[in-house]
């Protein structure tokens, strides 16, 4: 047996613990995260696009169901209004004919219209407000219109659902999948990429041209979020339609050349 | 905006955990390797049974105890290490810390009551939170040996 040392030996450091700067093996961690994470996100948003015109509408009906119900009384004319208005978008310019477009007029003071699932379009007094012709309201609607021909809001909130999943199978935690269940996740505004922003406006544009001959006022909606620009309280819309100076600029290129005669607004939209 | 204070919240949270936990970390090692040099002459022994220079001494029980928790960004460090697998270092070095400390504190012990050495030292530990799930763990690492005492 050997003889008892007369100290313990002086520890090896850098064996049990590395000795390496905790932030580097952090920084590459969330670096490969990061990287994964976009790839995943853009490969998402590709199928979603694949598959999202193979989802019947019926199914997006009635995933938003609960949106049926009927305006307050003092709203029903205004809201018959701007149904009218989709209508004869819609008569120009026909959607397959599994779509219905279903107008909802809010009485809101937030200068926003959004289209959500099932066909369903919000308009908000505060935008009708903020515009002088019907032509630039037919322009807010037939953007709307376009999401929903496009299928942009099933797109857009199929990705959001699988990406969502897919977190919370990394992570591990239930709760984004308890927050899916409930109706919450689903309605509200969908929140729609540069893309299909850009995608909507072309179309709408086309229907514009179709509806009235020419595209002169479609602008104006987007003149007036351009002045207010600076206030807080339009914020909300900046963050789901960004760019604005640039869609204003795909306007006007193809009012090149026509010198169309607005429209007024309906009386009871005034 | 909600969106934007959670994870300002949670930045915040990874800020505090690094800076503190890496202050912590510093200043535990220094401590350690100086307590290490200090209590170097109360030799440790892994073997069972005394060598002759031990004979005829007295024996007692010595027990040195750490709880250790870990902090925020070691725990968002080793999640992350979760997705690829491979050597979660933060909690490589947390649980070297915890164990020299706990060999110290029995050190401590055996110095108390005037022992030349420790044979027989083994480690126990033990996770004092449980699987409390995301929440925050700790745990305990327990040297213990027996005390050589001169008579």
């Amino acid at each position: 047996m050997s003889p008892l040392p007369e100290r313990n030996p002086v520890a090896q450091e850098g064996i049990n613990a590395s000795e390496d700067h905790p932030l580097k093996e952090f920084s590459l961690l969330v670096a490969a995260v990061a990287l994964l994470g976009a790839l995943a996100i853009v490969l998402i948003g590709l199928a979603a696009k694949a598959w999202a015109p193979l989802i019947p509408f019926s199914l997006e009906e009635k995933m938003a169901g609960i949106m049926e119900e009927p305006p307050a009384q003092q709203y029903r004319e205004k809201q018959k209004a701007l149904q009218t208005l989709a209508d004869r978008l819609l008569a120009a310019s026909p959607l397959p004919d599994d779509i219905r477009i279903h107008v909802h007029y809010q009485p809101g003071d937030t200068a926003n219209a959004f289209a959500t699932l099932g066909g369903h379009i919000m308009i908000y007094q505060g935008l009708i407000d903020s515009i002088d012709s019907e032509n630039a309201l037919a322009m807010v609607l037939a953007h709307e219109i376009a999401h929903i021909g496009h299928r942009h809001p099933i797109q857009s909130l199929s990705q959001g659902l699988i990406i969502q999943l897919l977190m919370s199978a990394v992570i591990g935690d239930s709760r984004a999948l308890q927050s899916l269940a409930g109706s919450s996740g689903l309605i509200g505004m969908a929140s729609f990429s540069r893309a299909m922003e850009r995608e909507a406006d072309k179309q709408a544009l086309v229907m514009l041209e179709k509806l009235y001959g020419h595209t002169a006022g479609a602008e104006s909606f987007f003149r007036t979020m351009l002045e207010k620009q600076q206030q807080p309280e339009w914020t909300a819309f900046l963050q789901s339609h960004p760019g604005l100076g640039e869609r204003i600029e795909t306007i006007t290129q193809s009012q090149a050349g026509n010198n169309g005669k607005l429209t007024p607004l309906a009386d009871i939209l005034q | 905006m909600e969106a934007l204070i959670q994870l300002g919240f949670f930045a915040a949270l990874l800020l505090f955990g690094y800076i503190f936990g890496r202050r912590a970390e510093t200043r535990h090692y220094q401590s350690i390797r100086e307590r290490e040099h200090s209590l170097g002459d109360i030799v440790i022994l892994s073997q069972r049974l005394p060598p002759p220079e031990l004979l005829r001494h007295h024996s007692q029980l010595v027990t040195g105890n750490v709880v250790i928790s870990v902090d925020y960004f070691k725990t968002l460090v080793a999640g992350l290490k979760n997705l690829f697998g491979g050597r979660i270092n933060a909690y490589e070095s947390l649980l070297d810390r915890a164990r020299r400390e706990a060999i110290l504190r029995m050190q401590e012990e055996a110095r108390a009551l005037g022992a030349r050495a420790v044979v027989n030292m083994k480690f126990e530990t033990c996770q004092v939170s449980g699987n409390a799930g995301q929440g925050i763990g700790s745990i305990e690492v327990l040297a213990y040996g027996t005390a050589m005492i001169p008579r």
